[in-house]
């Protein structure tokens, strides 16, 4: 009996250490804008920008990333989901005027954009990751980790 | 006993069970994967918005450009931090002395820095969030107290981690808290530098530009409200929210230009910068700052 007490013990001590595990497991989202799947050309000059950041998100539903963006300012923004979810419509739209500044759909879906912003403004980066050759069997199957990976720098000054 | 023999095959199923659902998802990711250190994030709903707020460090870099003139008796004195039991002054203050640290690592002299990032850990600890700064941190923010660079890194990859493990962990209440103070205590330490409004009219132009990262964090904000303390906290920022927008704003055409591949968005929102404005955002600020730096307020 008392054997049998320190087996139910031990198998309960194994049970309760090994069930954080699956939690653990399905932590993988963050830091994925900073994986390589992610990476934006950079000759140096520009650094991370503190508003990047990973989800995991619904495929082929829209959800919108609510951010400042400073003026004067360089930017390189790019938007990347996990291997074969793509790919990933985003749109980046002033969330005032809500003006449409930029759409991946004329380029045909790019992963990432670069611009000057000439003035402090919030934006919306719209993203909806269209996941084309996903045919979900499973819950799992409709959710995809995206990452928003933002680059700046301040932008030079023209003239002599 | 015979309960104990059910028991036992129950546990090894679930477990068995548990453990294939996690492998059927690798499948589907990438070779590379970030390093697992917070808890899943879901974003499911249409519209849903996702928001983001820059740390205290990259408000102040915004608005000092290169120009600052560190006063270390602006921030609020380590010294006060023993004064806050409740977690709503814990948190608020949690933020103030993040934006401290963060303005503190703009100076050359490193005297009271490691002070306050042991304010940031108790404090931080005050309101659950542990695994903040372990041994290993503090050793590293140690032997980087002269590389300034290397503290304003920090001091971003504190703030962000702690927004991070709040919002998975739902405590989004709790990161409005903090946010209230880091907000709050930046603009207050970006107020204080001003002591000849003529030569700081650019300064005050940037100050003034954070209205776009307040009003997205009010708009956050409102989803906490059901919380107490997030509503007391709002109630209080009202004041604020009215001072940024009783400040003139002039809009110039926005458009869109694109030249080959360069692409550039221009014109949006001015904001007029005159000494009377400038005194009552001021005054706002350094009386908003008073009220949450008190103890127990």
């Amino acid at each position: 009996m008392k054997n049998y007490n320190i087996f139910l013990v031990f198998t309960l001590f194994v049970f309760i250490a090994l069930l954080p595990v699956k939690h653990v497991n399905a932590q993988y989202c963050d830091r994925f804008h900073e994986t390589s799947a992610c990476r934006l050309s950079n000759d140096g000059s520009f650094k991370p920008y503190g508003q990047s950041k990973s989800a995991m998100i619904e495929i082929k539903k829209t959800f919108e990333y609510k951010l400042v963006l400073y003026g004067e300012k360089d930017f390189k923004i790019g938007i990347c989901t996990e291997d074969g979810f793509g790919p990933v419509h985003f749109k980046i739209i002033n969330a005032r005027s809500k003006e449409v500044l930029y759409d991946n759909i004329i380029d045909d879906y790019i992963e990432s954009v670069g611009f000057t912003n000439d003035f402090t403004q919030s934006v919306i980066i719209e993203i909806t990751v269209l996941a084309e050759d996903v045919e979900p069997e499973e819950a799992y199957d409709t959710r995809a980790c995206v990452g928003v990976n933002i680059l700046w720098r301040k932008a030079p000054e023209i003239g002599f | 006993m015979q309960y104990s023999y059910i028991l036992v095959p129950v546990l090894v199923f679930i477990l068995l069970f548990s453990g294939c659902n996690s492998c059927k998802k690798e499948k589907k990711e990438t070779s590379e994967k970030p390093e697992a250190t917070e808890t899943i994030l879901i974003k499911d709903t249409l519209n849903e918005v996702i928001y983001v707020l820059p740390s205290p460090n990259e408000i102040l870099a915004e608005i000092f450009m290169d120009e600052v003139k560190i006063n270390p008796s602006f921030v609020n004195p380590h010294t006060n931090a023993k004064n806050y039991l409740d977690t709503r002054s814990q948190a608020v203050n949690l933020g103030v002395y993040i934006a401290d640290f963060a303005y503190l690592s703009y100076s050359s002299e490193n005297t009271t820095e490691l002070e306050y990032l042991k304010v940031i850990k108790k404090l931080s600890e005050e309101v659950n969030i542990y695994g903040l700064m372990e041994n290993k941190t503090m050793e590293r923010i140690q032997n980087n107290l002269t590389e300034k660079d290397s503290l304003n890194k920090i001091s971003q990859e504190l703030y962000y981690k702690i927004s991070n493990n709040l919002e998975n962990s739902n405590r989004e209440n709790i990161f409005t808290l903090i946010s209230t103070g880091a907000i709050v205590e930046s603009l207050y330490l970006s107020v204080m530098l001003v002591d000849d409004f003529d030569d700081y009219k650019e300064i005050i132009e940037k100050m003034y530009e954070q209205k776009f990262v307040f009003d997205n964090f009010y708009e956050y904000a409102q989803v906490y409200t059901d919380d107490p303390y997030v509503k007391l906290i709002i109630d209080q920022l009202e004041v604020l929210k009215q001072t940024f927008d009783q400040i003139k704003q002039e809009e110039k055409e926005q458009k869109v230009i694109k030249e080959g591949k360069t692409l550039r968005f221009t014109g949006g929102t001015q904001f007029v910068v005159n000494n009377e404005n400038f005194d009552r955002f001021k005054t706002n600020i350094i009386s908003i700052r008073d009220e949450i730096i008190k103890s127990n307020n």
